[in-house]
């Protein structure tokens, strides 16, 4: 399963991995911008504009305007998540979403108050699959937390198509030559 | 807060990542230029930071090509100087 | 009652209803005050959910009032249709407000969880310390208020408060302590804790006689007040701490939170009604400003005098923007819920940058000029009037709409800073407004450092990503027109740092000289900005890694008055022990006699003769054990270290002696020898001077005084060499004869 074999039909699609399928999402990102509009919520701060250019570029040399074509918001806290679904409208073109629980997991926030938000965001996540392509990543909840793993389930099983992926790459960190392919 | 975009320094940083396997490849003394022309690329980073180029790698071969033009130019002055002492 | 004149002290909400104020009389006398002051607050949302909150207000025993209304949001385009509550018992609604939003969470609030000294600030401009009138009745109620004086004023009158300081003997973390000592005026007086009663019965009277308004502790939120607190109630002879006779004191307890993935700490607090009560070593920023400062703070942030003290300078910030919405009638989020507005994956390259860095020419510089703009980002936010409800602005220094909710808080506090700074110029050495100045500067230099991070905070109620992206974006073009105006000129630009740049020109070496530089900036950017000083030297040190690869922000220097800068170098971390931090402050020192190049070589062999005598004290153990302390923050609970860090292996020994250790909190430690390589300085048993790993701390040294003489080209090798036991003294060649080819060297 990577960017170019997953289904993009008019469903919710929910894709789990330990870093929440960074890659994969930046590459999806990329492959639909070469077609059209799309919209990105990013609820993990993971957007990394660097490598999607490349990506985009290996197809196009028409750079700038696939860029533009990605429209980018980012949640810095689950309110805001919550809030910029419930406000977008459909009919807008795919949308994907980013590492959707990571403001859900903060620990200042209560898990009750965590589960109330993510029911409002499950019911207009499948309003805005009716008619348009949904993808969200998702990682499960760090060690310590296991009361939060309820989160994840829920969300998986709201999903049309849920898919668990295998750590591929995680995040390196870049040594001076540290890393080779 | 809020920075999503990867710093300059890092975006650098994983460029020259992406070379590891032809740098391994070269001779040792062919790898000590190769990190001349890195290190002369960072002397720059600011500069590629604000032009906000999508793919900055391509700035940063600007940032090498500038710094060997830098020393050409270094070069030439010398050679002058030396051909002007040689004639006196 | 007479009318009655004074400084306000004391503000709090009343059990049965209304307000208690404070006030120091003009004629001595501390004066109770009631005054009613009904608390009004919104909510808003779909339409069946109010009305079922409308319902359920309407049952409750609180009885508020209630009615329809329209206020601004400022987040929201046009008015927004609120519900409005008003109960007149200010102590009971905090509860009524927590009760509601547990109903009813999926409702937005918006004026219900503001502290009540901001709310009355709001209505009165009332702030602490304020000079104010007041007309009560016999009974003390107030029917009229009035403030005299203003937060901005440059020379608040000198307030005639009472302050009694307490401190146990000693760090109660590290022993036992065996006395109090009181201190009032100059006087001191000890009490020993051995004879418990006597010690209650002298500080009962000691209170009582003095009535102090502040009470300065050591370790009163930790320690000492809840130990005094327990022996009262003990001997049943309890300390009126709080001066209210009807109220006890307020106990917050200490806990652990989470804040952008670190743990903070927050130590007990023991906060009193009718008194303030500071305690110096859980006091937020008292290693920067003392208590001018700390009354400053709270004067300008509205905030009540205790809590100023302890609370970061983001809640500061947070409670002057809360008090601006107030005023002008803007409604208050509880929760921040707007969301950034989307943005292409271009204009993401674009915005999300930080402040233009320039790599320094690494190396040695003579007669260079340092140029700053004076607080560059509120400025900006002030002057391109940056706001979360403005347009991303289109210019520098002006803007074409109205002030929004950011400047209109901003502006007094930059006006002031900038007033004192241009006083502080011109101000005779001896002028006793000096001192104060300066203590309150340093308080207004925290508020405008945070206010630009909160604009970007997620849970700033009036933050906002895209103006803090803007106030950015406009500060790397303020820079880089500040380098175009250097250049043209025929200046060389050296380094440059968000906001301040180096520059010099040969033949340039007074401050006059780049006075026209100074006009050309301002000119072109309409930003306040000023000389800094210019440096008889200064060294720009490159990367520890790779001499070729240049650091920024990594600087130490001497300016012609003499006084040293260093920035990026270790003698400025937290953590490093105050010997090496010692060693390289008088390193610097002597390198700083220096006026001349010539001078400046003899300065470097004289500096290296002092690391050489200083190794060797360390060696002989004659360094003082207090001054190898170094502190190491435990980040996480013990059990989550894998491989326990130094200070987790001190901590460990702390929990093994039966102390606490709360994850955030710093354990102090020196490095020993051997197995487990720490001791918790904290632990009942001293360690041995002979355990001390010397070694260990010398490397630390050297690596630390390699920083400073590694633009002259002594790196850690060579300074290892030189430094060698065996040489011992006799090495008295001039060192630079020792140096490698140095890049750029000492002509």
């Amino acid at each position: 399963m990577d960017a170019l074999t997953l289904p993009l039909n008019n469903q919710l699609l929910v894709l789990t991995a330990p870093h929440a399928a960074v890659p994969m999402m930046l590459e999806l990102a990329a492959r639909l911008a070469l077609t059209g509009d799309l919209r990105v919520l990013d609820g993990g701060n993971r957007f990394n504009v660097y490598p999607v250019a490349r990506s985009v570029r290996r197809y196009t040399a028409e750079l700038t305007s696939a860029l533009a074509r990605i429209h980018l918001a980012r949640a810095f806290t689950c309110y805001q998540a919550s809030a910029m679904l419930a406000e977008m409208p459909a009919d807008a073109g795919p949308l994907l979403v980013i590492d959707l629980l990571a403001t859900f997991y903060d620990e200042s926030v209560r898990v009750e108050e965590s589960r109330r938000l993510l029911a409002g965001c499950i019911t207009h996540l499948q309003r805005l699959s009716q008619t348009a392509p949904v993808v969200v990543s998702a990682k499960p909840p760090a060690a310590p937390f296991p009361e939060r793993r309820v989160l994840l389930e829920t969300l998986q099983e709201a999903a049309a198509g849920a898919w668990q992926l295998e750590a591929l790459s995680a995040p390196q960190t870049p040594t001076l030559w540290g890393m080779e392919a | 807060m809020g920075r999503t975009l990867p710093s300059i320094t890092q975006a650098y940083m994983q460029e020259q990542a992406a070379f590891a396997r032809f740098r391994r490849a070269l001779r040792r003394a062919d790898q000590l230029a190769l990190d001349d022309l890195f290190a002369a690329a960072r002397q720059h980073l600011s500069a590629a930071a604000y032009a906000a180029h999508a793919l900055p790698m391509e700035t940063f071969l600007l940032s090498m090509l500038l710094e060997e033009h830098k020393e050409v130019l270094r070069l030439r002055r010398e050679l002058d100087e030396l051909r002007g002492a040689l004639n006196a | 009652m007479p009318d009655l004149t004074g400084w306000l002290l004391d503000l709090y909400e009343e059990e049965s209803g209304g307000l208690a104020l404070w006030l120091i009389g003009d004629d001595g006398g501390r004066q109770r005050l009631r005054q009613d002051f009904p608390i009004t607050f919104y909510a808003a949302g779909p339409n069946a959910q109010l009305k079922a909150l409308w319902a359920w207000l309407k049952r409750h025993p609180l009885k508020p009032r209630l009615s329809r209304d329209q206020k601004r949001d400022i987040l929201q385009d046009g008015l927004t249709t609120v519900l409005k509550i008003e109960t007149e018992n200010a102590f009971q609604q905090p509860l009524l407000f927590q009760e509601m939003a547990r109903q009813f969470p999926e409702l937005d609030y918006y004026d219900a969880d503001l502290g009540i000294t901001l709310r009355h600030a709001a209505r009165f401009g009332t702030f602490p310390l304020a000079r104010c009138y007041a007309r009560a009745d016999e009974s003390g109620l107030v029917s009229e208020l009035r403030v005299l004086d203003s937060a901005w004023d440059l020379d608040p009158s000198r307030v005639p408060l009472r302050v009694l300081s307490l401190r146990p003997d000693c760090d109660p973390a590290h022993a036992e302590p065996r006395a109090l000592i009181a201190a009032h005026e100059g006087r001191e007086y000890h009490f020993s804790l051995k004879s418990e009663r006597p010690l209650l019965i002298n500080l009962r009277a000691l209170f009582t006689r003095l009535d102090p308004d502040l009470l300065l502790t050591a370790y009163g939120d930790t320690w000492l007040l809840p130990r005094l607190m327990e022996l009262g109630a003990r001997h049943n002879l309890p300390l009126p701490l709080s001066r209210d006779p009807q109220r006890g004191v307020m106990h917050k307890k200490e806990g652990s939170y989470f804040s952008y993935g670190q743990i903070i700490y927050r130590g007990q607090q023991i906060l009193l009604y009718g008194r303030c009560h500071i305690d110096g070593h859980n006091a937020m920023m008292w290693q920067d400003y003392d208590l001018d400062g700390a009354l400053e703070n709270a004067r300008i942030t509205g905030l009540p005098i205790q809590t100023a003290a302890r609370v970061s300078p983001g809640t500061g910030i947070s409670s002057m923007q809360i008090i601006t919405a107030l005023r002008n009638d803007i409604l208050v989020p509880w929760r921040k819920q707007a969301a950034e507005k989307p943005k292409t994956a271009a204009e993401l390259i674009r915005y999300d940058q930080g402040g233009l860095v320039y790599q320094p020419i690494t190396g040695l510089h003579f007669d260079v000029g340092m140029i700053d703009f004076i607080s560059m980002y509120p400025s900006i936010m002030v002057r391109s009037n940056i706001s979360p409800e403005t347009p991303f602005p289109d210019r520098l220094g002006s803007s074409d709409y109205p002030p929004g909710l950011i400047p209109l808080t901003l502006g007094p506090l930059l006006e002031k800073r900038v007033a004192l700074k241009q006083r502080a110029l011109s101000l005779p050495a001896w002028d006793p407004r000096r001192r104060l100045d300066k203590a309150r500067s340093a308080a207004h230099k925290w508020l405008l450092v945070t206010c630009f991070g909160y604009l970007g905070y997620k849970n700033a109620r009036f933050g906002r990503i895209e103006a803090h992206e803007a106030v950015t974006t406009w500060g790397r073009e303020a820079l880089l027109r500040a380098k175009e105006a250097a250049e043209e000129m025929g200046f060389e630009v050296l380094h440059m740092y968000v906001d301040g740049l180096w520059v010099k020109q040969e033949g340039y070496t007074q401050p006059e000289d780049f006075q026209p530089l100074l006009e050309e900036v301002a000119a072109r950017t309409s930003l306040p900005v000023a000389l800094d000083g210019v440096y008889r030297w200064v060294a720009f040190l490159p990367s520890r890694v790779d001499a070729r690869l240049p650091v920024p922000n990594r600087y130490f220097g001497v300016f012609q008055d003499g006084s040293v800068k260093a920035r990026g170098i270790d003698l400025r971390r937290r953590d490093s022990a105050p010997f090496v931090a010692d060693v390289q402050r008088e390193m610097l020192r002597c390198l700083a006699r220096a006026e001349t190049p010539q001078e400046l070589r003899g300065q470097v062999d004289e500096a290296v003769n002092l690391l050489r005598r200083y190794l060797r004290a360390l060696r002989e153990g004659r360094i003082a054990l207090d001054n190898l302390i170094v502190g190491k923050k435990i980040s996480k609970e013990l059990e989550g270290y894998r491989v326990p860090s130094p200070g987790a292996r001190a901590a460990m020994q702390l929990l093994d002696a039966g102390k606490t250790v709360r994850p955030g909190q710093r354990v102090r430690l020196v490095f020993t020898r051997g197995e487990p390589g720490v001791h918790a300085w904290d632990l009942p048993e001293a360690p041995n001077p002979s355990a001390i790993d010397t070694e260990y701390y010398s490397e630390l040294l050297l690596r630390a005084a390699s920083s400073l003489m590694q633009p002259f080209g002594l790196g850690e090798e060579e300074l290892r060499i030189l430094t060698r036991d065996d040489l011992g003294e006799q090495l008295d060649l001039p060192i630079h004869a020792w140096r490698r080819e140095a890049a750029h060297p000492i002509t």
